[in-house]
């Protein structure tokens, strides 16, 4: 089962710095994540945006380079496109619970 | 079958440009994925619909009152160290790294690197795994387990303690074991500790005095000293704990945290699964280095480590989105 790598002109040792890039950057995002957490404590609602936001680049940055989706994305496309919408959508409905439990 | 890419070929095609086992995997990964956002989903929701508590405190002397807000617990309370947390991140993302160039190794047909680094993957992989085993130790040790903690603390209101009243009854009776074994044991505990404790026990003990009725009739019983409510009780096994948490011998009685059960809860579930699927993926790296021992691993296995690999990525990436929901949110 021969993988189709359509790299064009890229080579796998390319592949290489960019892997140590990405590595480098996701440790950097995970201390950053620890720092937001000691200025901002436990709690605080700018705080907390942040973190989630470092995480979702953190994961996005896994999914790009890691998982090859960079290369695959128009063979896996059709199963990760309708994944994204189910999950907007699931948060839009469970919206009203969520403000609906606000009883400060 | 065809292996050219679909532009080359001039046929027709049937089927999608991808290799069956590419396929599966990502689709099971969907899978997956819908599992652990539904967990991430519910922890979401309950802890935003956790409505703090305020309870009020009177101190003795001044007869200041303040006013505390119980909500959900930050991980000081229930023993969780963000550090350990951050390490296994770190730990996850290594192993991400060098699962990723082992197929990078294997596809330049550099087997023995690439063996080099699915060894260093499964040891990162253990590593995690110890880690948490630790922490998990530490929870059992402290007893934060769900359905153990007490949930109700003075000066909550009232129908706080009609809704646990049978949860407090049951904390009381499992605190009260433990203080037992304390009080049995001063030679390991100290002598301070089990006379705090049997002071406490004595505290929960009602007290009936008899009334002497007049004509020479029965005396009649009556209550002299009511024992302390539920939340009182709590509160004072929290400040033994606390007193002496840093001694020889911390008693690690079961705490009483608001909403203890349901953090205790998510926690077990959410890490226990996350740690069983780290398992698993352990399992199939183990099984390419027995492959590998016995010579029959080579660069014809490339695609294999690559779903192995969009496996072991997909729980790095649970990781990353529950570590900070569960340690520094």
């Amino acid at each position: 089962m021969a993988d189709e790598h359509e790299h064009g002109a890229d080579t796998h040792d390319e592949h290489f710095a960019l892997y140590i890039k990405v590595f480098v950057m996701l440790a950097v995002c995970t201390a950053l994540s620890f720092i937001v957490l000691l200025i901002f404590g436990h709690g605080s609602q700018t705080g907390a945006t942040i973190i989630l936001l470092i995480a979702v680049i953190k994961a996005s940055a896994v999914v790009w380079i890691f998982m090859h989706v960079k290369w695959d994305w128009r063979k896996v496309y059709f199963l990760v496109t309708p994944l994204m919408i189910l999950c907007f959508m699931m948060i839009m409905v469970l919206m009203p619970d969520l403000v609906l439990a606000w009883r400060r | 079958m065809s292996h050219d890419a679909p532009h080359d070929d001039p046929r027709i095609h049937m089927g999608l440009p991808l290799p069956n086992g590419k396929l599966a995997i990502w689709i099971f990964l969907v899978t997956e994925i819908m599992f652990f956002t539904a967990m991430i989903g519910a922890y979401v929701l309950i802890r935003n619909g956790t409505t703090p508590v305020r309870r009020t405190e009177m101190d003795e002397k001044t007869k200041e009152v303040t006013v505390i807000e119980e909500a959900w617990p930050t991980p000081d309370k229930v023993h969780l160290v963000e550090a350990l947390g951050a390490f296994n991140t770190f730990v996850l993302i290594c192993s991400s790294l060098t699962v990723v160039l082992a197929h990078n190794a294997l596809h330049k047909k550099n087997t023995k690197r690439a063996v080099q680094y699915l060894g260093a993957t499964l040891a990162l992989g253990t590593v995690f795994l110890i880690v948490k085993a630790y922490e998990y130790t530490s929870k059992f040790q402290h007893d934060i387990i769900p359905g153990h903690i007490g949930e109700a603390l003075p000066g909550m209101p009232d129908q706080q303690d009609k809704a646990f009243h049978a949860a407090a009854r049951k904390y009381v009776y499992r605190v009260k074991e433990q203080l037992e074994h304390i009080v049995q044991n001063p030679e390991k505990y100290g002598s301070e500790a089990a006379a705090d404790c049997q002071a406490l026990l004595d505290d929960m003990k009602e007290q009936e005095k008899d009334v002497p009725q007049p004509g020479g009739a029965q005396p009649i019983k009556v209550l002299a000293k009511r024992a302390i409510s539920a939340p009182e009780f709590g509160e004072r096994v929290n400040k033994l704990n606390e007193k002496y948490e840093h001694s020889d011998h911390p008693l690690h009685l079961t705490p009483t945290i608001p909403y203890g059960n349901m953090w205790s809860s998510f926690y077990f579930a959410m890490t226990g699964f996350h740690a069983l699927h780290v398992f698993g993926g352990l399992v199939v790296f183990a099984i390419f280095l027995l492959m590998a021992a016995k010579g029959k691993f080579g660069p014809q296995h490339e695609g294999l480590i690559e779903l192995t690999g969009l496996y072991w990525h997909f729980v790095d990436i649970v990781w990353i989105f529950l570590f900070p929901l569960l340690y520094l949110v």
